[in-house]
């Protein structure tokens, strides 16, 4: 019936098909992440043997998933057979993901001392991933995965609903020029980098908007500025610093001398404390006082003033790297093809962030510019500290929460003011050149687990080496829906930005 | 005049023979027209019997911790020696060292430091012509194209003893003129038609493959200005004059057979990027998997020119900042010039992105080889350069404008990866990258004799005479419409 209403009024049938279109989104942004969630085997995903014996070794009570070691002791946990040697081709670019072994019956009796039973890492994301690991340690894994993935397209969806109109410009098109690829990668994984990259990357918006609203809205995303403090410095230890600059910056952004800003100025004041907590009883927290050293040899032969002037003009490879300069997987080496998701990544980022930049207000200037250089001497400092040169220790993936920041940030616009709306040919290149670089990317992850890339071929199947055993998608099949899931989810999101533009720009 | 210095500091930056097959440009330039007392006939029509100093010009290429020390004592050394590396056969057309050849002389270093500068005087003089004849529109046209391009690799070579520099300002100047050739009136406009002949006299008349960028840049800019009237026809006979003198030049020099058969063999050696750089096993590719990993690589050509690839014989390698910043810069610029688009810049700019990527990797495919060897980013910088200006010519009611903080934005990053491009290169040629350090007087092995001017004092007057030339052009890059009329 709207339909035949807006019909006569003579306005096109778009804007009823635009609702249409946009609530497709988010299944659109599922099937996307998702299709990156089965590009990679199990282990994948940096130091996953870590991470995956944390998991499964988070509830004591479960026993047949991970038990104490009766003759190592201390430091050490039995743990399911496969789960260490997930990784087995980590080492060798052109190893695939065909080395893994599964056992048929798996009870906990590999010896392991490579856990966060040693309280390096915060617990709630083990403790949380722990629900769903059971013996089958690929289907589980594979669950932990699509469940990031949905926890990430809730938290967008559900600020999408609550935040003021202006501020889903920032939401929407700063997560999407900031995750091709490694974030994307990075969600749909069972690292607790995945939910560093959700909780700070919501939790900023989340508490900007729990200040710019009123009322039940203002409530609920206080609540969902609780639920991402609470997912990111539960997951990683930099990832609480980094909810603590989030907060910071919303805060900043959102300041005003009035008793209601006062008042609700408690709850991230709060939250600052709960991330303060976590930092503080982890065992990472040391880095910030002894940086980085893992891995080189002989440091003391190093000159600390010639470390750090490499690192000082060599830094902007650390931030390239989470467009696709640095490989993704365990070691981050030079992947072929990703010069070209690279350059397009990077061009649609700086391009919008350009455009960004137009509209620079005091507070967003000085919270960019805080931002940027904590991006610049963070690494900086941790890499110096521990007389490591860039390229060593600190990786992309530490810095994508806080890009994925930035991204956003660049793309605010003044309080009160119209979102920013860039033109058709701004947008159409940025659609073009994300959908690109997103499906080379895909491709090449895939190639990288399949075969390996000591085979240079352009069919998936063809030499397979590794596949998901019982699942009825292959490799190409699976790339294709991905690819086409996440140019689709491009394009209605790009379109409803250009047509959002073109009815402001009517009506004045 | 600030833009000189800057381009002179390059100039001094590194040593002779420093550029890109310099031996062979250089012995090409002493050879030209008949050649002189440094270059007599050798045996074969193909060899000279060169000057000895011409020996061991290029000692340090490709050996990046080895600095410039090695050339002392070879330049002034006695007697001679026979090679056949030069332009005996006409490989190159004949302009560009018929013109440096002038400058020619038995000192080797002071004639090569004097071609340098001769180039950057060139350059200087081309651009600050054309500022005073295009119109006020054009300006920033000519400014931001040319900004946003030229760093560092556009600033090694535009100073330097290599045709490529030639080739760079011939096509870039040539675009411009044209322009303004057909956009203004009277005696301007044949001043800016006689600049166009000389771009176009410069870029086909160093390099085979400049011949065939400067007719793109005519094709283009007659497209941006066409117009169905008598009086563009009329003056299109200009550009379509000098695509005829580009095609003969190009069809005279041997290396447009490159364009059939594709390079063959003797590649550069592919630059060590810095990191773990995964090159396939000799797995030997072909067809379309080649073309495709050519493809996918394809921008590492591209970014070269923003000093992703290593400076000189591929042995400075630049920090990640220099081409970060140098990229962004471009994005920058291209993007906005992107936002504004009629259907001709339409044409134009997605003519030459379509060469830019068929090009390359049909040159390499064809050749059987893969992004990194042969073909240099330094080939493609002057069609990069014709795709930055294209990107800043605006169409007619529109204007390339920046906020302040846009402005300051782009022109810091582009005064940081001079700055430090500058003082990278400087180090690698005085004490080889072995050494580090900020002081470029500690420890030098190499400088020019008797230049009052140390290798320290030369790169803070480089950068900060860049710096100033940015503040010079402050107010004409934030000049208001409204100035214009």
């Amino acid at each position: 019936m709207t339909t035949t209403e807006l019909g006569k009024t003579g306005r096109p049938m778009g804007v009823a098909s635009r609702f249409r279109w946009i609530y497709l989104a988010p299944a659109l942004a599922i099937l996307a992440l998702s299709s990156w969630a089965f590009a990679s085997p199990i282990g994948a995903s940096p130091d996953d043997d870590y991470h995956l014996a944390s998991i499964w070794c988070a509830n004591e009570a479960r026993t047949d998933l991970c038990a104490p070691d009766p003759v190592n002791g201390e430091g050490w946990r039995l743990v399911l057979p496969g789960i260490t040697m997930a990784p087995c081709f980590v080492a060798d670019p052109t190893a695939s993901g065909g080395c893994q072994e599964w056992s048929s019956e798996p009870a906990p009796t590999v010896a392991a001392d490579h856990g966060n039973w040693i309280g390096a890492y915060p617990p709630v994301f083990y403790a949380a991933m722990n629900v769903f690991a059971s013996t089958d340690i690929q289907t589980s894994a594979i669950i932990m995965r699509l469940f990031n993935v949905a926890l990430l397209v809730a938290f967008v969806t559900a600020l999408a609903f609550l935040l003021p109109a202006q501020l889903k410009v920032p939401l929407i098109a700063g997560w999407l020029i900031t995750i091709v690829p490694l974030g994307a990668y990075l969600i749909a994984s069972n690292n607790p980098g995945s939910w560093a990259v959700i909780g700070v990357g919501a939790s900023w918006l989340a508490a900007l908007g729990w200040f710019r609203t009123t009322g039940r809205r203002s409530w609920a995303l206080g609540a969902l500025t609780f639920l991402a403090v609470l997912i990111a410095a539960g997951s990683r230890t930099d990832a609480a610093v980094y909810s603590i600059i989030a907060l910071g910056i919303a805060s900043f952004l959102a300041f005003e001398r009035t008793r209601t800003f006062g008042l609700k100025l408690l709850l991230p004041a709060g939250l600052v404390v709960m991330a303060a907590l976590f930092f503080r009883t982890s065992g990472y927290a040391a880095v910030a006082t002894g940086g980085l050293t893992g891995g080189i040899e002989d440091p003391a032969s190093r000159d600390p003033g010639a470390i750090l002037a490499f690192n000082l003009i060599s830094i902007p490879q650390l931030w390239t790297g989470v467009f696709g300069s640095w490989g993704l997987g365990w070691r981050m080496e030079v992947w072929p093809g990703f010069w070209m998701v690279e350059f397009a990544a990077l061009v649609v980022f700086i391009g919008l962030a350009s455009l960004g930049i137009r509209d620079m207000h005091a507070r967003k200037a000085i919270m960019t510019m805080a931002l940027v250089a904590t991006l610049f001497i963070l690494p900086l400092y941790i890499l110096t500290v521990g007389l490591s040169v860039v390229s060593e220790n600190v990786q992309p993936r530490y810095l994508v929460p806080l890009v994925v920041v930035l991204g956003g940030l660049l793309l605010l616009t003044r309080t009160g003011a119209e979102p920013m709306r860039p033109g058709p040919w701004h947008v159409i290149p940025a659609m073009v050149l994300l959908s690109g670089a997103n499906l080379i990317a895909l491709y090449t992850n895939l190639r990288r687990y399949i075969t390996g890339f000591d085979v240079e071929r352009f069919s998936l199947e063809a030499g397979s080496e590794w596949w998901w055993t019982g699942f009825p998608i292959g490799p190409t099949v699976l790339w294709l829906i991905g690819s086409a899931a996440f140019a689709a989810l491009v394009v209605v999101l790009g379109t409803a930005w250009l047509r959002d533009g073109r009815r402001q720009a009517v009506s004045v | 005049m600030l833009a000189f210095v800057a381009l002179s500091a390059w100039a001094f930056a590194s040593p002779i023979g420093a550029g890109p097959d310099d031996d062979y440009h250089l012995i090409s330039t002493w050879c030209a027209i008949g050649g002189g007392p440094e270059c007599q006939p050798g045996t074969e029509p193909g060899t000279r019997s060169m000057d000895a100093g011409f020996r061991d010009i290029i000692c340090f290429a490709g050996k990046q911790n080895v600095s410039a020390a090695c050339q002392s004592g070879t330049l002034d050394a006695e007697g001679r020696f026979e090679t056949d590396r030069g332009n005996f056969a006409g490989e190159y057309p004949p302009v560009y060292y018929a013109v440096m050849h002038v400058f020619a002389g038995s000192d080797i270093q002071v004639s090569a430091l004097t071609m340098r500068l001769v180039n950057a005087a060139i350059f200087v003089s081309l651009t600050t012509a054309l500022f005073a004849l295009l119109p006020v529109a054009r300006r920033s046209t000519l400014f931001w194209g040319w900004l946003v391009a030229v760093i560092p690799l556009g600033m090694f070579l535009i100073p330097s003893n290599n045709p490529s520099g030639w080739a760079i300002i011939g096509v870039g100047t040539a675009f411009l003129a044209l322009l303004g050739w057909f956009e203004s009136e009277g005696r301007r406009r044949w001043a800016l038609g006689a600049l166009y002949l000389i771009g176009v006299m410069m870029a086909a008349g160093a390099r085979g493959d400049a011949g065939v960028y400067v007719v793109g840049a005519s094709v283009t800019a007659s497209i941006i200005t066409s117009a169905r009237t008598r009086e563009w026809m009329l003056r299109a006979i200009l550009p379509l004059a000098g695509i005829v003198i580009a095609v003969i030049f190009v069809a005279t020099a041997g290396q447009s057979g490159v364009g059939a058969i594709g390079f063959s063999g003797g590649g550069a050696s592919n630059p060590d990027a810095g990191g773990s750089t995964l090159t396939s096993p000799d797995a030997s590719l072909t067809g379309f998997a080649l073309a495709a990993y050519n493809l996918l690589m394809l921008p590492y050509l591209w970014t070269g020119v923003w000093g992703t690839w290593a400076l000189g014989w591929f042995d400075t390698g630049l920090p990640a900042i220099v081409p970060w910043a140098a990229v962004a810069a471009f994005i920058v610029v291209a993007f906005a010039g992107l936002g504004r688009l009629d259907w001709r810049k339409a044409i134009s700019v997605s003519g030459v992105l379509v060469v830019l990527v068929v090009l390359p990797v049909y040159v390499l495919t064809v050749g059987g080889m893969r992004v990194g060897e042969a073909l240099q980013p330094r080939y493609l910088l002057p069609l990069i350069l014709l795709l930055s200006l294209l990107l800043a010519t605006m169409p007619r009611g529109s204007e390339l404008r920046f906020t302040r903080i846009q402005t300051f934005t782009v022109l810091g990053a582009l005064a940081l990866a001079n700055l430090v491009s500058l003082q990278v290169n400087i180090r690698r040629y005085i004490t080889g990258a072995d050494q580090q350090g900020l002081n470029l007087d500690a420890g030098a092995e190499w400088w020019w004799s008797a230049f009052p001017v140390g290798p320290s004092a030369m790169w803070v007057i480089g950068a900060i005479a860049y710096v100033g030339l940015l503040a010079v052009l402050w107010p004409q890059l934030r000049r208001k419409p409204s100035a214009l009329i």
